[in-house]
């Protein structure tokens, strides 16, 4: 399984034994296919799927506030005292906000948001840009790859054509 | 003639240093039939990526689509209070292993595979790949702070999301495990924590002297790749890019390649090339723990309330990152003036000073990682049996933490203990390997042993203090 980019040892001699230039493109469509394909699925199931986890919870979330880099903490009395894995006997610091500092500030949430609780961010956005960037780099190395194997072959066949004209 | 016997422009402990052997090999655990077995199998370690993989896959889909909230989410627990606090313990124990099995290797493999242009290695990566990992670190260290990454799980979820991006762009250019090498922020790490690992792969050399197939180990043959991490293992001294994938030991011809077991830290007490960028990471990786731990201190909210008071700012980023420059700049100018004094009187450069005897941190750098990793695996590990067990259908009501306060504080003062005592035994095997005179072993020994003990000293009041939970 010796790496494309390792071909010290090929020679006119040992013409390249890759499968054909055709069947390649193909490969690099489909990836590139199946890539953008899977990425809008994903993101349409995911977007779905988060519009009816946050209507599940909107009534017990607070909505965020523009420009808050916190999400907002549900009050302790929304939750269960038996969350899972909650250690109600809290050996954490809760630091509390003082005057001259504002509550939201971010990173201050040092109670290890076990009290967060907010709707996920929209991942279709991400995910789309993602899966595009994804698929552009795919095609891309592809069509490389298939230029390079391209001009092998042509440098190989000139190579043989020359050694037969002697 | 100077009074540590150097004359100037010659150091005669050079000629003495060029001729001294490398590292010993230990037992060679290829010899067990089931080690040697498990390493030439075509199975391995395609048969541990794919379950590893799977799992990251969920861990992926948890952290971008299951709750919210960090507490409840099982990719954040798997993450954060399972993996990266197992990952130092791993690389002790067996070096770069988990690069083999890292499901973003396998993603790399995968994409190079099917679209891969194998590019050579651009020649920036490969002088200043170093300098990018330890860039890299700082700046996800710094990111979490101030995005609160780990506390959240849609920001864990777009870190893994980026990570995969870059090895996906790397893997489809670049030739190998391109990314792995010398661009992964973990390989970085791992990188100089396997230096203390207790698993060693290297090369017969005299077998390998007569050795006539064109470095097929390094290159690879029709059927077994090339080594993903462009070592070469007859002239390998070092464990920090070799990730045990057994691709040079399927592919020698001449059973020449041997896995030997050695006590940990032992690679660093026969260095030989030491490189100020890998020191530097080691201090930056110290700064970090320092960091990592300050912030999950009581004091850490009362602290930020002074700033505010003092200097009016309430910029969290703005205070974070001064508090981060602070932090991570004090070992590496405490290792710089420990260099600089040194320098005065063992004649070497302060730059070569840094660069040698910053490995001797390596071992309490390890162990305080350790120590402050052990807190979140024991104090928060039920989070994982709970989050986890509610993937299932299961209910866990129990608490976070796996033990109490006490014994994690023995095991994290037993962990310093043993980095104390690795950190000050390398110091001393470097110092008397590269210095033939008393004197110049003394005034080299004497500032990095207050180094030390300095950075073990701020380690041991750091965990005398109850930290902050992060689930």
């Amino acid at each position: 399984m010796r790496m494309i980019g390792d071909r010290s040892d090929e020679t006119c001699l040992n013409p390249p034994t890759g499968e054909p230039l055709r069947r390649r493109r193909i490969r690099v469509a489909s990836v590139g296919a199946t890539v953008a394909a899977i990425t809008v699925a994903g993101s349409l199931m995911l977007t779905s799927q988060q519009e009816s986890f946050a209507a599940t919870i909107s009534a017990a979330v607070v909505p965020a506030r523009v420009g808050s880099d916190n999400p907002p903490a549900t009050s302790p009395a929304s939750m269960p005292a038996d969350m899972p894995g909650m250690d109600m006997s809290g050996s954490s610091p809760t630091p509390v906000p003082t005057v001259s500092m504002p509550a939201d500030m971010p990173g201050m949430d040092m109670s290890g948001s076990s009290t967060v609780a907010v709707a996920n961010p929209p991942l279709a956005p991400v995910l789309g840009a993602f899966g595009g960037a994804t698929a552009m780099v795919l095609l891309t190395a592809g069509m490389i790859r298939r230029r390079d194997l391209a001009a092998d072959v042509i440098k190989k066949a000139a190579c043989i054509s020359g050694r037969a004209a002697k | 003639m100077l009074d540590h016997g150097v004359a100037a422009g010659t150091d005669p402990d050079d000629a003495r240093f060029n001729r001294q052997l490398g590292e010993p090999l230990g037992r060679d655990i290829l010899k067990n039939r089931f080690v040697s077995a498990l390493m030439r199998s075509r199975w391995y370690p395609g048969a541990f990526q794919i379950p590893i993989a799977a799992v990251f896959g969920l861990v992926a889909y948890e952290l971008l689509a299951g709750p919210p909230s960090a507490h409840d989410n099982a990719g954040t627990a798997l993450m954060w209070v399972l993996w990266w606090p197992l990952l130092p313990l791993l690389y002790v124990l067996f070096g770069r292993l988990w690069c083999a099995v890292c499901p973003f290797a396998a993603l790399s493999d995968v994409v190079q595979k099917l679209v891969g242009a194998n590019r050579p290695v651009p020649p920036l990566l490969k002088k200043y790949g170093i300098w990018i990992i330890d860039a890299t670190f700082l700046a996800i260290t710094w990111a979490d702070h101030v995005f609160g990454i780990v506390e959240s799980p849609w920001g864990s979820g777009i870190l893994l999301l980026l990570l995969t991006f870059a090895v996906i762009v790397s893997g489809a250019f670049f030739q190998r495990r391109t990314f792995c090498r010398y661009l992964c922020f973990l390989g970085g790490l791992s990188g100089n924590y396997s230096r203390t690992g207790m698993l060693a792969l290297r090369a017969n050399s005299q077998t390998c002297a007569t050795c006539t197939s064109k470095a097929a180990c390094y290159n690879g043959t029709d059927t077994v790749a090339a080594c993903p991490l462009f070592s070469f293992p007859r002239t390998m001294d070092s464990s920090a890019n070799c990730n045990l994938c057994g691709n040079c030991i399927k592919a020698c011809p001449n059973d020449a390649i041997t896995i030997t077991v050695r006590k940990p830290t032992h690679e660093l007490w026969f260095l030989r090339n030491p490189k100020i960028e890998e020191s530097f990471l080691a201090m930056a990786i110290m700064g970090i723990v320092i960091i990592q731990n300050v912030t999950m201190l009581p004091g850490w909210t009362d602290a930020l309330g002074w700033v505010n008071r003092t200097t009016g700012i309430t910029n969290y980023p703005i205070i974070f990152t001064a508090v981060f420059a602070v932090g991570v700049s004090i070992p590496v100018a405490l290792l710089t003036l420990a260099a600089k004094v040194a320098s005065a009187g063992n004649l070497e450069d302060t730059l070569k000073n840094f660069a040698r005897f910053g490995y001797a941190l390596i071992p309490l750098d390890v162990a305080a990682h350790l120590a402050h990793n052990m807190f979140h695996l024991l104090a928060e590990g039920g989070s994982v049996i709970s989050t986890v067990g509610a993937l299932f259908g299961g209910h866990y009501g129990g608490s976070t933490a796996l033990v109490g306060s006490g014994p994690i504080q023995v095991l994290q003062y037993t962990l310093l203990a043993l980095g104390l005592f690795g950190s000050f035994y390398t110091l001393r095997a470097i110092t008397h390997r590269r210095y033939l005179t008393p004197a110049r072993r003394r005034v080299t020994m004497l500032p990095f042993s207050a180094l030390i003990g300095i950075l073990t000293a701020l380690n041991v009041v750091m965990f005398m203090y109850p930290m902050a939970h992060r689930m």
